[in-house]
């Protein structure tokens, strides 16, 4: 669970948001609503552990994300950002980065071809580059590189925003499993916001719940 | 032949004439209209100019071989050096000329110390005969490859397509310290690869620099060869620390502790 104190978000030296005093919901889907540029991406790279707010704290269970603690924060909280990158030589090795980064034994590739095909994806192979992925194609695999990750709160930018229906549907089912760890998103995609049970609307620079 | 070196001496006649050979290059730029006359004009002067006054400065040099000026030279090539990489970068880092510096000179000096007192051991040790050649070697050879490895680290940390693999990583778990080893590791691939190439091909083709100078000064060509397989292993050594050790630093001048970019972002 996050807690915001008195945090100010900014972004190459405009004011973007706060100051914000709130703990934000641990449902097991949130989404946050808002106009483009109200802040929300910003948002998300800071509970990330990505970036740092301008003014104030963020509390993940409690714990303030100081200088020096975020390596460990971003363990325990994984963002999918709205234009994923997939490093590795080849898909199978893109999925598993986290992995390996983390020096975890990754998930077999039955599992991966399986969790592909939940997606909609059994076209690719996890031989391939994975350069050669349609935007659609690799929001999803980045999903998938998030969600087989053991972190304790999962972070997602637009995570259904530009894919078809089909796509859209699979992507929020697979999100939907209760195993999953709480979801936060920010997204402005009404198929994204019927599958949240909470979601919370940017308004001049204050969150409302609606 | 002179009496001091085994080359025979070039007359001032012999180099007027050895200037007609320009006349090659500059009748072909003004045939194919290149424009480039004018830069190659330039070029021709400060050669002239910079060896002319490196001639002095070495006939100082030699003439007193007195190991405090050997070493205040040293010196200068290597500031000289770090200037040179400092001017090759597309943006200029605040703070980073002193870490360049630091690391071309301690890199350098280590692997010239070692030559000096592990392999050739000459009387006197700091002799400005053996010493300014070998360094001139090993700081142009550093320079290069530290200039492409900064090249690669800033275009890995500052551009936005290597921004983004950078937060990738980071988001994705990875210790910070185990990303930038990603990143270095690139950064020493390039900055060795000429090298490589250069010693993997070296006397089929060219015979370089300091082996041609020997065999001039009339040394026997086993001599000249096992000169010459030193300053490629000490080039290598100091191109592949002094890199390494700048881009090192680069890093820590660009992010902090956590993988964030410092403030103000560069």
């Amino acid at each position: 669970m996050f807690e915001l104190d008195g945090l100010e978000l900014s972004q190459g030296g405009r004011s973007l948001l706060g100051p914000l005093d709130l703990s934000l919901p641990t449902a097991a889907r949130v989404v946050l609503a808002g106009p483009s540029g109200c802040g929300k991406s910003t948002l998300l790279r800071v509970l990330a552990g990505l970036e740092r707010p301008a003014a104030g704290h963020v509390r993940f269970h409690g714990e303030p994300l100081l200088p020096g603690r975020l390596p460990a924060h971003r363990l325990r909280v994984h963002l999918v950002s709205q234009q994923p990158l997939l490093p590795g030589e080849s898909l199978g090795e893109a999925l598993v980065l986290g992995h390996r980064l983390r020096g975890l034994p990754p998930p077999d590739a039955d599992r991966l071809r399986g969790e592909l095909a939940a997606l909609g994806l059994s076209n690719l192979s996890l031989d391939q580059p994975p350069g050669g992925l349609s935007g659609g194609e690799a929001m999803r695999a980045a999903a998938l590189r998030g969600l087989l990750l053991p972190v304790e709160h999962l972070l997602l930018d637009e995570p259904t925003t530009g894919l078809d229906d089909e796509a859209a549907a699979r992507l929020i089912c697979r999100l939907s499993d209760p195993e999953l760890p709480p979801v936060l998103s920010a997204s402005h995609d009404p198929r994204w916001w019927a599958a949240c049970p909470t979601r919370l609307e940017f308004r001049a620079g204050r969150l409302h719940e609606s | 032949m002179s009496p001091e070196s085994g080359a025979p001496t070039l007359s001032w006649l012999g180099m007027g004439l050895a200037f007609l050979l320009a006349l090659v290059p500059l009748i072909l730029f003004r045939v194919l209209r290149l424009g480039l006359s004018r830069q190659l004009l330039v070029a021709l002067a400060r050669m002239v100019l910079q060896l002319g006054s490196l001639g002095l400065v070495l006939e100082v040099l030699f003439r007193q071989d007195h190991w405090s000026l050997t070493l205040l030279w040293l010196l200068v090539m290597q500031a000289a050096a770090a200037h040179t990489v400092l001017s090759r970068l597309p943006v200029r880092v605040p703070g980073l000329a002193p870490l360049v510096g630091g690391a071309l000179a301690l890199a350098s000096s280590a692997v010239l110390a070692w030559c000096l007192l592990m392999v050739v051991r000459p009387e006197p040790l700091l002799g400005a005969r053996l010493l300014i050649p070998l360094a001139g070697m090993i700081l142009g050879n550093s320079m290069n490859g530290i200039t492409l490895a900064l090249e690669r680290h800033l275009a890995q940390l500052t551009e936005p397509a290597g921004r983004r693999e950078w937060e990738t990583l980071l988001g994705l778990g990875a210790e910070p310290c185990v990303a930038r080893s990603r990143l270095l590791g690139r950064d020493l691939r390039v900055a060795l690869l000429p090298t490589l190439n250069t010693t993997a091909t070296i006397g089929l083709v060219s015979i370089p620099g300091m082996m041609t100078g020997q065999l001039l000064g009339g040394s026997p060509p086993a001599t000249a060869i096992l000169y010459q397989i030193l300053i490629m292993l000490a080039i290598l050594a100091s191109v592949s620390l002094s890199a390494w050790g700048a881009a090192r630093l680069l890093h820590w001048r660009l992010v902090d502790a956590d993988g964030l970019h410092r403030r103000p972002p560069v």
